[in-house]
């Protein structure tokens, strides 16, 4: 589904060099639920940003449902990100002038689906996030939680292999947080390929496996022993 | 992403900064107008010349003697017989008269006025159709013949002079010398002569030449058969003149045509220079709109990352961006279209020029305005497109 080997990238500031990734690996199969955890600066942000072809690694290989992605031109990179990558930030990245029902839409402008099916698939996703009452509302119209229901919907709209979140509940209370990690885990059961960043042991805790950075390298790669469930009202099950 | 989807994006791009688009516009409008004014109010010019000497005498030529001819000038180098000799044996030609003209003062019981003295052959009022008598009659052949001392006066001269009297065989007098009134005529004036002071009077020339000393007579005035003769009933004007008084270069002919292309070619010239001015101005125009659209692609850096991590292409940036360019020149370049021809038909209006839908000008403002969009429009598009779409994604 998705294998990373070896993976490198360093910043240049100045005149040297800094090396953030140091040889990440990471395979992650068809249907997982994937938390990763580490210190601020180990290079989580960056590895995802490689993950969501947001940008390009300095070495290594990333094969993503089948495609060698360090290999594409831009174009195709682009494709990728429209097809296979649905992104979600933890400052939402919604488009400020636009209606939530244009924001979903937006992937699928891209994907040069027609009008109408659009309109219909976006409806249907922002249903899909609790949201069905707030198509018409603006992004400063709504609650965070609400903006970032908003962002898993676009990127859900074009169907896409994995979905990659980083820090989703970072802008988020405690209460909102959950109601979103609750939306995470109905789409894994559902079949969604997820991974997820985040400070939080509870947050990570939805998840099935945590991986957990430390200075641009992976030093623990482990299973979940006491999952956290959530569901939309608000009741937390741990089992 | 497809042409529509763009063009609807471009639209809301341009709709959320309204007042900002609208005085990128201003620019090109300013210089559209420009462009706009200057070239229909050429081609009006150009076209109500033409259309008056449609009307009036685009057959007339005239006869002069060569000024810089080597030869000496005397005074019956131009007769009143050669005139009646030519219209006589050419066949090209209509009429032909010879014409001498000068200022004098003419006083009648009211007052005393100035006036244009025109002295010729009857045949002259065939040759100037904007003269209509409107009072009397015109001199006739016997009346020159005769030497008789009679005029014909331009109908707001008669006013002048006689007032509410009726001119008919009043005398009028010049100097010493007394006229009789036969008639009065009105004529359409060349929309051109603005606000003339001083009106016409005809006298028979061989009346006017018995007055003095020397007689000479000026030029001839002369209408060919139809327009394709022109050139031939002057050549056969001049080369008669030349073989008759036994001189090499001594005397000059000039169609009515001629004088019209002369006047075309200079307001043509005129035009384009006034259209390069106000071509200036529509650069500085799309210098102002590449400005706005560089400010416009980073100010909205962020939204340029957002589109590209959702799978947007260069290619759709890029075209969303050049949209926006085109489309505020196009507006603009409609409205320029419109104030330039309202400026046009208001000066028309006042100079009394009739006013002149320039559908070229038009089409190449519009074609201008679209060229500016993509030309300044370009750069800052591009750079849209190639931002990097993590960068653009940090950035704050
Ligand atoms: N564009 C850049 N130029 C230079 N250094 C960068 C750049 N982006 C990230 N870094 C550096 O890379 C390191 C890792 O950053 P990254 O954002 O991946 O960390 P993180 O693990 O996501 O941290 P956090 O938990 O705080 O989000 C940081 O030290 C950061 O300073
Ligand atoms: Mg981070």
């Amino acid at each position: 589904m998705l294998q990373v080997e070896g993976l490198t990238k360093s910043y240049k500031t100045g005149d040297s060099t800094l090396p953030i990734l140091k040889g990440v690996s990471l395979l992650v199969e068809q249907g997982e639920f994937v938390a990763i955890m580490g210190p601020s600066g180990s290079g989580k942000s960056t590895f995802m940003n490689m993950l969501g072809c947001l940008d390009r690694p300095d070495t290594g290989s990333y094969i993503l449902d089948g495609i060698e992605v360090s290999s594409l031109n831009d174009k195709q990179l682009a494709y990728v990100r429209n097809q296979k990558i649905g992104f979600v930030f933890q400052s939402f990245n919604l488009l400020a002038r636009s209606t939530s029902l244009h924001n979903v839409e937006l992937p699928m402008m891209y994907a040069n689906v027609s009008r109408s099916e659009r309109r219909n698939r976006a409806t249907e996703a922002l249903k899909r996030v609790g949201l069905g009452e707030r198509m018409h509302h603006k992004p400063t119209q709504l609650s965070g939680g609400q903006k970032q229901r908003v962002a898993i919907a676009r990127a859900l709209v074009n169907r896409p292999a994995i979905l990659l979140a980083d820090e989703p509940t970072g802008n988020l209370d405690s209460r909102s947080g959950v109601e979103i990690m609750s939306i995470f885990q109905e789409l894994h059961a559902q079949g969604v390929t997820i991974i997820l960043v985040t400070h939080e042991m509870d947050i990570a805790q939805h998840a099935e496996r945590i991986v957990t950075f430390k200075d641009g390298i992976i030093i623990r790669d482990e299973r979940v022993e006491e999952r956290v469930f959530s569901t939309p009202n608000d009741e937390v099950i741990v089992t | 992403m497809n042409f529509m989807e763009s063009f609807y994006t471009a639209l809301e791009g341009i709709w959320a900064n309204k007042m900002r688009s609208a005085l990128t516009m201003l620019g090109i409008i300013i210089g559209i107008t420009s462009v706009i004014a200057v070239t229909a109010l050429g081609e009006g010019g150009q076209k109500a010349i033409n259309d008056e000497m449609e009307k009036f005498g685009q057959n007339t030529f005239n006869v002069f003697i060569n000024w810089e001819t080597k030869e000496k000038i005397e005074s019956d180098d131009l007769t009143i017989d050669d005139a009646a000799v030519l219209g006589r044996i050419s066949p090209a030609i209509e009429y032909i008269v010879p014409y001498s003209g000068t200022t004098i003062e003419l006083k009648g019981p009211k007052k005393e006025e100035r006036a244009n003295l025109t002295a010729t052959t009857a045949d002259y009022f065939n040759i100037q159709k904007r003269m209509k008598v409107t009072k009397g009659r015109l001199f006739s052949d016997t009346d020159d013949k005769e030497q008789r001392a009679v005029v014909v006066l331009e109908d707001k001269l008669g006013e002048k002079l006689f007032g509410q009297m009726n001119p008919i065989g009043q005398r009028v007098r010049w100097g010493n010398n007394s006229l009789v009134v036969i008639g009065t005529y009105s004529e359409e004036k060349f929309k051109f002569d603005m606000g003339q002071e001083t009106f016409g009077a005809v006298v028979p020339i061989q009346y006017y030449n018995s007055l003095l000393e020397e007689p000479s007579i000026h030029s001839f005035m002369g209408t060919a058969v139809d327009k394709a003769s022109v050139n031939s009933a002057m050549q056969q004007a001049k080369q008669y003149l030349t073989r008759k008084h036994q001189k090499n270069d001594h005397y000059m002919v000039r169609s009515m045509q001629e004088s019209v292309d002369q006047f075309n070619q200079l307001t043509g010239t005129l035009t384009l220079i006034f259209s390069i001015i106000a071509g200036i101005s529509l650069v500085v125009g799309g210098v102002g709109v590449m400005n706005i659209m560089l400010v416009s692609v980073t100010e909205r850096t962020r939204e340029i990352g957002i589109r590209k991590a959702l799978g947007a292409r260069r290619s759709d940036i890029l075209i969303q961006f050049l949209i926006e360019s085109i489309i505020v020149c196009l507006i603009g370049g409609l409205v320029g279209v419109l104030c330039g021809l309202g400026i046009a038909a208001l000066i028309s209006h006042f100079a009394n020029l009739p006013p002149l839908l320039s559908w070229n000008s038009v089409f190449i403002a519009f074609g201008f305005s679209s060229a500016i969009g993509i030309f300044f429009g370009l750069y800052p598009a591009n750079k849209a497109a190639k931002l990097d779409p993590i960068e653009a994604l940090r950035y704050e």
